[in-house]
């Protein structure tokens, strides 16, 4: 029994019964009065209709339909499309989904950035972190404040902490600044401010700092957080070799969330540990700096402002005190004394 | 072969106009739709539009036979971007002429513009209605209209120019001219629309409206002008009564002008009905804010879907359509889609 369906021309309303009948690479229309109307099978599309139907146009015939009713006859529908398609022409619906692509992947960037920059800074190579870091060396350079025995102090002091971080390229440096303050730039670079010497006089106490530091630079905090304060456009500027000194300021500024702080600061304590240098004198400055706090005093010590301070972190390196362990000093005697005058020796 | 097909008042006869769309076919795409267009930053929407509409045609039937939606939303996109593109270079060319010609072009361009969007509001929705039947399909026959809407949007802002000018008393006929203008521009296959509402009746909601403002400025002017006296209970009331007033004015106008654009509507032989009381349009209303906060406010998603099944399973069609004449139409099928409707977010389907 022939396939019988419904079929409109496109050219008068009128709906004419036609039965189908398949002859590759045809299939042939035949009306109640006996007429043949063949139709290529490849220029039929099908189309989403409700259910218990199928519709077929044609593609370059509009308001041409074909409709089939169930029951529907295998034999006849083997030959015809099985896939809805669309009329609409290719290359149209590739540039919509290219666009679609675009706007969901720059969605999905966007919300990574926003929700989760230490997941997708973690992932950004190193070399364009260095990029960015090389875009304060103009600061850096006009304040850096150090002699052979200066630098020869901050290399031993990196090395007791961790061995491999000159090779890994951290820089340590010294600048004049009259900030108690210390900050871990992008790729790597972490600067002293020579405020600290002022506020600090155990070189242990700076050791926790810059160990600290190195956990920010080792873990990819800096990365984050830059992305997170700078937001993603100045970061496509920086690495596109853009003007950037008016936000090489905002650095300064740069906070690191509460986990990272954690982070760094359980990290910082493993290295002492590691390195045998005495966890108590930075306690103690983090005791004093909390003490300051609490009694809404303004310290003097801006470390604060960027680093978070409670007792809750000075009870951890004083926690980590191991009393039989062996401590050494983190620097000797003439290393010491030369990085406490740095900055006179120079300025 | 019965070429000619007849509807009649009869009640036992099948209704001319079916809707055999279902909720639960409808919620799952007004959902993905809404995803999209977050995740989308609401691009997605003329899609969304596009896949809403090919549902909504397809499961709506005039006698005997499913509508088709064959419009996209790329077009729909495309359409939109260009009309923006068109108002956002009128304003740059109005204030950067105005920053290299001086202050006078800014002034006369301003005018200008203002009268362009003025004048583009009615081509809009010339184009998006003369758009949205080219996309329509009915046993393979689709509308469109011979008009570019341009002529049209003149005399639609003069319609709205006179209405203005008498402080908007004069508005019915404006709103009643232009839509008779409009469907008159109209066309499915070779047969032209026909519309010829009057404003009988129409004058008289309208004017309820000025009531209900004087009503709530006497009811002010009652509860005293004291400054210092506590706002009484008249000054917290007066505003609801005012909008609740203004509400009900409006619903009544617009289930009076529909009934009457309804039995004043005829193609060929064909004519149409949609007897809605504005009873049934507060219940109507009434029954999708209810569902609406129910649901916590997702009701809304299917706004446009109980508006569509309301209005379908309320309108009628009386006469004959004489299938032999109805051929294709040779309207040129526009291009631009919804572009300026959508610029200027003149809504509905």
């Amino acid at each position: 029994m022939p396939q019988k369906g419904l079929w409109y021309d496109g050219q008068i309303a009128l709906e004419r019964p036609v039965a189908l009948v398949p002859e590759p690479p045809w299939l042939v229309l035949i009306d109640d009065a006996g007429k043949r109307h063949p139709v290529a099978i490849a220029d039929l599309v099908r189309l989403d209709t409700a259910a218990g139907r199928l519709t077929f146009a044609h593609r370059s015939s509009e308001g041409w339909r074909l409709l089939i009713e169930e029951p529907l006859e295998p034999s006849v529908l083997g030959h015809l499309p099985v896939r809805s398609g669309s009329l609409t022409a290719g290359p149209g619906r590739r540039t919509m989904s290219v666009l679609f692509g675009l706007t969901a992947l720059v969605s999905a960037m966007a919300g990574l950035v926003i929700f989760a920059p230490e997941a997708v800074t973690k992932r950004m190579p190193m070399s364009w972190e260095r990029t960015l870091g090389a875009v304060y060396e103009l600061p850096i350079a006009a304040t850096r404040c150090e002699n052979p025995n200066t630098r020869a102090a901050l290399d031993t002091m990196i090395d007791r902490i961790d061995p491999e971080a000159r090779s890994d390229g951290l820089t340590l440096e010294l600048v004049q600044f009259e900030m108690a303050n210390a900050v871990a730039l992008p790729g790597g670079r972490m600067v002293l401010f020579s405020g600290l010497f002022e506020e600090i006089d155990d070189a242990d106490a700076i050791a926790g700092i810059v160990a600290h530091e190195i956990a920010h630079v080792r873990r990819r905090h800096v990365a984050a957080a830059v992305v997170r304060e700078l937001g993603l456009g100045t970061v496509v500027t920086l690495l596109g070799g853009g003007t950037v000194a008016a936000n090489a300021g905002n650095v300064l500024s740069l906070n690191f969330s509460r986990r990272a702080e954690a982070e760094a600061d359980t990290d910082a304590i493993a290295m002492l540990k590691q390195a045998g240098i005495d966890p108590r004198p930075i306690a103690e400055m983090f005791e004093q700096a909390a003490k300051g706090e609490a009694d809404h005093a303004v310290s003097s010590m801006e470390l604060l402002s960027s680093h978070p301070v409670s007792s809750g972190r000075a009870r951890r390196f004083r926690d980590s005190f191991d009393p039989a362990a062996s401590y050494r000093p983190s620097l000797g005697p003439e290393h010491d004394a030369a990085l406490f005058e740095g900055c006179q020796a120079t300025g | 072969m019965d070429a000619v097909q007849q509807w009649t008042r009869a009640p036992s006869a099948a209704r001319a106009v079916e809707f055999t769309g279902s909720w639960r076919e409808f919620l799952p795409i007004a959902v993905t739709n809404l995803l999209l267009t977050i995740v989308t930053l609401g691009i997605y929407r003329f899609w969304a539009k596009a896949r809403v509409r090919r549902y909504l045609w397809s499961r709506t039937k005039l006698i005997g036979n499913e509508l088709e939606w064959t419009g996209t939303g790329g077009e729909m996109f495309i359409g939109f971007l260009v009309a923006m593109g068109v108002l956002i270079g009128s304003m740059a060319v109005v204030f950067g002429g105005g920053a290299l010609i001086g202050g006078w072009f800014t002034v006369v361009g301003m005018i200008a513009f203002y009268v362009f969007v003025l004048w583009a509001i009615g081509f809009a929705q010339f184009r998006a209605l003369r758009y949205r039947l080219s996309r329509s399909w009915w046993r393979g026959i689709r509308g469109g209209s011979d008009s570019n809407g341009v002529g049209y949007g003149w005399t639609a802002l003069g319609n709205n120019f006179v209405a203005g000018l008498t402080l908007g008393i004069l508005m019915p006929r404006a709103i009643v001219e232009n839509w008779n203008d409009r469907t008159r521009a109209m066309s499915f296959g070779p047969h032209m629309f026909d519309s010829n509402v009057d404003t009988v009746g129409l004058q008289r909601r309208w004017m309820m409206l000025y009531a209900v403002y004087i009503g709530f400025f006497v009811m002010l002017a009652l509860a005293g002008t004291d400054p210092e006296a506590e706002p009484g209970a008249v000054a917290i009331i007066a505003p609801l009564v005012l909008v609740a007033g203004l509400a009900l004015v409006m619903l009544s106008f617009w289930a009076l002008f529909y009934r009457k654009a309804a039995s004043a509507f005829a193609i060929g032989d064909l004519h149409a009905g949609f007897e809605v009381s504005t009873a049934q349009w507060l219940g109507f209303y009434a029954k999708i804010i209810g569902l609406t906060i129910i649901t916590l406010g997702f009701g809304t998603l299917m706004w446009g879907y109980w508006r569509w099944e309301f209005v379908m399973n309320r309108l009628e069609l009386y006469g004959t359509v004489d299938l032999d004449t109805l051929t294709q139409s040779e309207t040129v099928a526009p291009k631009d889609a919804e572009g300026f409707a959508d610029a200027f977010d003149i809504g509905a389907f």
